[in-house]
């Protein structure tokens, strides 16, 4: 699985809260597409990082 | 609570984040939501633990700013909902009474009556805290957290569900629309009345002058139409007590009735256990419109205490009640 390492270093508007990374979900309306905070400007957005068992 | 944001078409996102090993291991990231899924170790600072059976949440608001971040390994936060639903609409003000006023009222019967609210501002507004309601049952309904759109009507149907149950008098009654801090409008509704065989409604302007109007519910109300003599056969012919005004009132109010002919009456305020308060008066009264105020004092001329209080005007050993509330 490719994994895409591109985390923004944005320092303005989001500082360090953005990130950009592949949505690998494919039942997901973003699959493929690189997603993070700034994806989704103008929007709430919950960012749940989780242990799956 | 995801699907149900996304149900509404409400502008919130959910994206998992997880580490590549436990992705690639188990299915269950992708298969159990539609939401988007990344590979990866936090990139959030404070997220420095992940080799824990861990699990983090962090809530940023429309502008990108953190909101939460909290560890809830242990479960979510109780008022997640509550913080996302103030986040989604943080412009809503409470509204005000004046511009949010009864607008168009119905007492044509049970199943037909109903009660118009309007937004005469231009922005958006909770109505929490409100409550509306007539003479009998001044708190009656309460709008909970509804939202009044600028320009818009909130509208009530008598006894349908999520609406109004106090029974609106056919005859005359007093709806009372209130705010948080108890603060009252009222408008006083005369006796029901058809033309052409529509049951017509009562239009009121944010001052609670009212007229009759072809109805209109939810929607800008119809013209004041002028009544002929025989569309208001259903008034009494000899003797008519309106409903007293304002209502509810404090320090005064008027108290209005109507005499075909002359007449011995006398008009007297009791409390609602039947206890005379004052006799406003007694003797011969000549035909025509009639006005007394009170004052909201009893014999003694101490002021009466908060409440309903009953206004009985007799006419030739005749009996005409009717209700008024009395607030300090």
């Amino acid at each position: 699985m490719k994994i895409i390492y591109t985390l923004l270093i944005s320092s303005f508007i989001y500082g360090q809260s953005d990130y950009s990374l592949e949505d690998i979900n494919p039942s997901s309306d973003h699959y493929g597409d690189n997603v993070g905070t700034s994806f989704f400007e103008g929007k709430i957005t919950l960012h749940y990082f989780g242990y799956f068992y | 609570m995801y699907d149900s944001f996304k149900e509404q078409g409400l502008p919130v996102e959910l994206i998992g984040i997880g580490k590549d090993t436990h992705l690639s291991s188990l299915s269950n990231w992708t298969n159990n939501n539609n939401a988007p899924v990344c590979a990866e170790e936090s990139p959030f600072t404070t997220w420095n633990n992940w080799g824990a059976a861990q699990r983090d949440l962090f809530v940023l608001d429309q502008d990108g700013n953190v909101v939460l971040e909290q560890n809830i390994t242990a479960g979510l936060p109780n008022n997640l909902q509550e913080l996302i639903t103030d986040l989604l609409d943080p412009s809503v003000v409470p509204c005000e009474l004046g511009t949010i006023y009864v607008s168009e009222v119905n007492n044509s019967g049970s199943t037909g009556n109903f009660i118009e609210i309007y937004n005469s501002g231009n922005v958006d507004c909770s109505l929490e805290g409100f409550r509306l309601g007539n003479s009998d049952d001044p708190l009656n309904y309460s709008f909970g957290n509804f939202v009044l759109p600028a320009g818009d009507f909130w509208l009530g149907y008598e006894g349908q569900d999520s609406s109004f149950s106090s029974e609106i008098d056919a005859t005359a009654d007093t709806i009372i629309l209130s705010d948080s801090n108890s603060n009252l409008l009222s408008v006083s509704i005369d006796m029901f009345q058809e033309s052409d065989g529509v049951a017509l409604s009562q239009s009121f302007s944010s001052e609670g002058v009212g007229c009759y109007t072809n109805p209109s519910p939810g929607s800008v109300n119809n013209v004041c139409l002028v009544l002929s003599s025989e569309e208001q056969k259903f008034l009494p012919e000899q003797v008519t007590l309106y409903q007293n005004y304002p209502n509810p009132f404090n320090p005064s109010t008027k108290i209005r009735f109507f005499l075909k002919n002359d007449a011995e009456a006398s008009l007297t305020i009791y409390d609602a256990n039947g206890k005379l308060i004052l006799n406003l008066f007694e003797g011969f009264q000549s035909a025509g419109s009639k006005s007394f105020t009170w004052n909201g004092t009893n014999q003694s001329g101490q002021k009466v205490t908060t409440g309903i209080y009953i206004y009985r005007l007799d006419v030739n050993s005749v009996a005409y009640n009717k209700k008024m509330i009395f607030i300090k």
